[in-house]
């Protein structure tokens, strides 16, 4: 049945209470949204705990999601990563050293995903390799950005630099990224 | 805010970190200015993209099926029990080979009731072929309430229940009793379960007529119960 239906599919199955569908997407998407909260909160129990969290409320707000707005996976990849942030900020927990994130990012290896979980190989290399085109200063400011869901203004403070140059340098990953992904896909 | 200005704010926009007077100020023009919400819109594309990268690890084992209780969709659950020791060769010495057989049919039964899918044309015709009226799973717990293993029950002649218990409460169980709806206790001297936490029987009286199943150990508080609500044929 996972394999076949659709995440939109699965989604709606979930939303209406079916527990077969319930199964089916959490096992589809347990990997890749453990495996983004381990990154972020480095415990194991802590991620569990956020990962399970975190399919409570695409359960519960299954029904907001707009598929205009984007895919599901991303949809409740933000739910885990905004809940791990926020467990993160409770905690009170040491700076997490962006280059500690980005090293697992870059990781190629994918440890037991089924097939369907993850996107096709060749796209996250895309995107890898795109990242790592990057100067080290806006991979730094972009993994804090994206994962940490740091602020320009907090950034600037965790970087030591002025905020003006804290919002530049998001912007300017953000746009090389685009670019490079832009030409990728082109060729 | 100009376009110029929403091009410097886009990035944050785009990866939700912006903060709220800037965001307001951005959704404000954002409505009126098809340029920059294409190009906001290009940027947004960048940073799902960013999360899509995430690394993929599996969570400890068992993890789907506590979310899917945490939920409250636990009807999963007695549809595969079922369906991995509902076999003639599990039966058959349980229950006897008429009977048995009468079970594997009624295997059927299972997904039927618990798949809203499926007809109630479909369902009718799973009872007919099993020769009964009705099935029943209904979750067993413990003195605290807590989920500890399945009961289930099939209505024909003569009815049947089989209890398949979780592994933390297996070594507690030694005896059980019927509870019928007239206030009768029909005691169950000896119940063995086998490896897989299981056990099975025919019982003598009406699966309409039995109110709840208990499974009992030496210690008072070695008690998991199952309650039966009114079956089907007696509600209609």
């Amino acid at each position: 049945m996972s394999s076949a239906l659709s995440d939109e599919a699965l989604l709606s199955g979930l939303a209406a209470g079916d527990a077969d569908a319930a199964t089916a997407f959490i096992r589809r998407f347990q990997a890749r949204v453990y495996g983004l909260v381990l990154a972020i909160v480095r415990d194991e129990g802590t991620a569990e705990e956020v990962a399970q969290e975190t399919f409570m409320r695409a359960w519960k707000h299954a029904r907001t999601y707009d598929p205009r707005r984007g895919r599901v996976a991303t949809w409740i990849l933000t739910i885990a990563r905004n809940l791990a942030i926020d467990v993160v900020r409770v905690k009170r927990a040491e700076p997490l050293d962006p280059d500690v994130v980005a090293s697992k990012l870059q990781q190629a290896g994918v440890v037991g995903s089924p097939v369907d979980q993850a996107p096709p190989p060749d796209e996250r290399e895309r995107v890898r390799g795109a990242i790592a085109e990057l100067p080290s200063e806006q991979r730094r400011v972009l993994f804090l950005a994206a994962y940490l869901g740091r602020t320009a203004k907090e950034i600037g403070e965790l970087e030591g630099i002025p905020l003006g140059t804290a919002k530049s340098r998001i912007r300017m990953a953000m746009l090389k990224l685009r670019d490079s992904l832009e030409t990728k896909n082109e060729l | 805010m100009s376009c110029e200005q929403m091009r410097d704010h886009a990035a944050e926009i785009a990866l939700g970190i912006a903060d709220g007077e800037e965001r307001a100020d951005a959704l404000r023009h954002l409505s009126t200015c098809e340029d920059c919400r294409r190009f906001v819109e290009q940027l947004a594309q960048v940073a799902d993209e960013l999360l899509l990268l995430a690394p993929v690890q599996e969570p400890p084992a068992g993890f789907e099926s506590r979310v899917v209780e945490a939920m409250g969709l636990q009807e999963l659950t007695p549809r595969r029990r079922v369906a991995r020791w509902l076999s003639p060769r599990w039966l058959a010495p349980r229950l006897g080979p008429a009977v048995a057989t009468a079970a594997v049919t009624a295997a059927a039964l299972i997904a039927v009731y618990h798949d809203d899918h499926q007809t109630a044309e479909r369902y009718r015709e799973s009872l007919a072929q099993a020769g009964g009226q009705y099935f029943q799973a209904e979750p067993l717990a413990d003195e605290t309430g807590a989920r500890s293993g399945v009961a289930f029950g099939y209505e024909g002649s003569p009815s049947w229940v089989l209890v398949t218990v979780e592994p933390a409460h297996r070594d507690a169980v030694t005896r059980g009793e019927l509870l019928t709806r007239d206030g009768r206790t029909i005691p169950l001297p000896s119940i063995e379960l086998d490896r897989s936490g299981s056990w099975g029987g025919s019982i003598p009286v009406n699966l309409y007529k039995l109110a709840s199943i208990r499974l009992l150990g030496d210690s008072p508080g070695d008690i998991l119960q199952a309650s039966f609500p009114r079956g089907v044929s007696e509600r209609n």
